[in-house]
């Protein structure tokens, strides 16, 4: 039976848990002040852009480098917002890896957004005029709007009220058909973990399109239909400004850390025949299992390409490929996508020596 | 009687598991509780 805030109750025989996941909150003074905004959903997507033309806004801050972040970071200078990106980290998507998170960097500033690294936030506090100061580490800057987005946390407050367990995680625990340790509550979507197929263990990945996919399979469970879910292998991708970037997989930390004797290969290859116009520069990295051979991540960032490329290896580590296997790989080719060579051949070619 | 489906939150999960239960047993009694303004957003 659910308790509803309108006062009545609602039987079930069935429930599905769909909460999503709130932003996390940074716990400084001052950010419940008007113009801090976070982006979760479509009406604070509404909320920002009304305040901006309000207000009429000339600048903004970020606090936080991840990929709301960064797509806010390019949308605001799309905007003609002077726009500056607050980090605690060194670099923007550090996960990446160095390199990578330094061309992230480079494309921020190229693209006018200045980045402030290793700065901790420490509070907010308004101006008689309306602006807000944004008080760091580093100092204080003056903006008219905030956004923070520094993560989310799973929204387990209704579950865990229920007894709904919750996993080592903090998201909710599922097994493969998205059901609960109750036998008719199911959870789906950015509430509950999932299995990440290569460290083989839970892990909370919030992100849209795997929640589609663990509610259709909630629903075809709860309808009679004994599907399983059978896991992600940790995929994303994203674009800021005119560089794509994408991962899937465990990088070669995450490998470490997961207890691989785990080793890597970048290759600086090109998104099309060398010949052929439009061709963009591309790293790819590969990350395998030193003992045996298995291909365990991927990461990569470029002008173009970039996504195609790790969507085939996500499928590679679906399938449980090696690297070997990988380095002779059959993947389509002609020159308005790739060389004879791939970027992919090319750095499994590279691992393997 | 009828068996019902109850699913607490309309963005992306809830939707597309109401949807499909509901294409897969047709007889099922479904309701999406939604505090938002939006529905199925990211569905």
């Amino acid at each position: 039976m659910l308790e509803l805030t309108t006062g009545e109750t609602l039987p079930f025989d069935y429930l599905t848990v769909a909460t999503g996941a709130t932003p996390r909150l940074p716990s400084v003074p001052g950010q419940d002040l008007e113009g801090i905004f976070f982006l979760r959903n479509v009406a604070d997507a509404i909320r920002i852009k009304s305040f901006i033309k309000q207000r009429n806004a000339r600048g903004a801050v970020i606090i936080g480098a991840g990929l709301i972040s960064l797509e806010v970071c390019e949308a605001f200078r799309r905007l003609g917002l002077e726009t500056t990106v607050v980090y605690r980290k060194d670099l923007p998507m550090r996960r990446l890896g160095q390199d990578f998170a330094e061309q992230i960097l480079i494309e921020l500033e190229s693209n006018g957004a200045k980045f402030m690294a290793s700065t901790l936030l420490e509070g907010f506090e308004p101006t008689s005029s309306g602006t807000i100061m944004v008080h760091t580490s580093n100092g204080t800057l003056e903006s008219d709007l905030v956004l923070i987005g520094i993560g989310v946390v799973p929204e387990v407050s209704l579950a865990s009220e229920a007894g709904i367990e919750v996993g080592p995680t903090g998201a909710i625990a599922v097994n493969e058909n998205m059901l609960t340790n109750y036998p008719f509550i199911y959870a789906a979507g950015d509430c509950c973990e999932c299995f990440h197929r290569v460290s083989r263990k839970p892990v909370h990945a919030p992100l849209g399109d795997i929640a589609n996919k663990q509610g259709r399979i909630a629903g075809a469970n709860i309808g009679g239909q004994k599907i399983l879910f059978p896991g992600i292998v940790g995929s994303l991708c994203f674009k800021v400004f005119n560089l794509e970037v994408a991962s899937t997989g465990l990088t070669l930390e995450e490998a470490e850390k997961a207890g691989f004797k785990a080793s890597s290969a970048t290759i600086q290859g090109v998104s099309k025949a060398h010949s052929y116009p439009g061709s963009l520069e591309l790293q790819i990295r590969l990350v395998a299992d030193t003992e045996t051979g298995r291909f365990l991540g991927a990461q990569s960032v470029g002008g173009d390409g970039v996504v195609s490329r790790i969507n085939a290896l996500a499928v590679a580590l679906t399938g449980g490929l090696s690297i070997e296997e990988l380095a002779y790989v059959d993947l389509a080719y002609a020159p308005p996508f790739s060389g004879t060579w791939d970027p992919i051949h090319i750095a499994a070619q590279k691992l393997l020596k | 009687m009828k068996k019902r489906l109850v699913v607490v939150g309309g963005g992306a999960g809830g939707p597309s598991a109401a949807a499909k239960a509901k294409r897969v047993n047709p007889d099922l009694e479904v309701t999406i509780l939604e505090g938002g303004e939006h529905v199925s957003f990211s569905s």
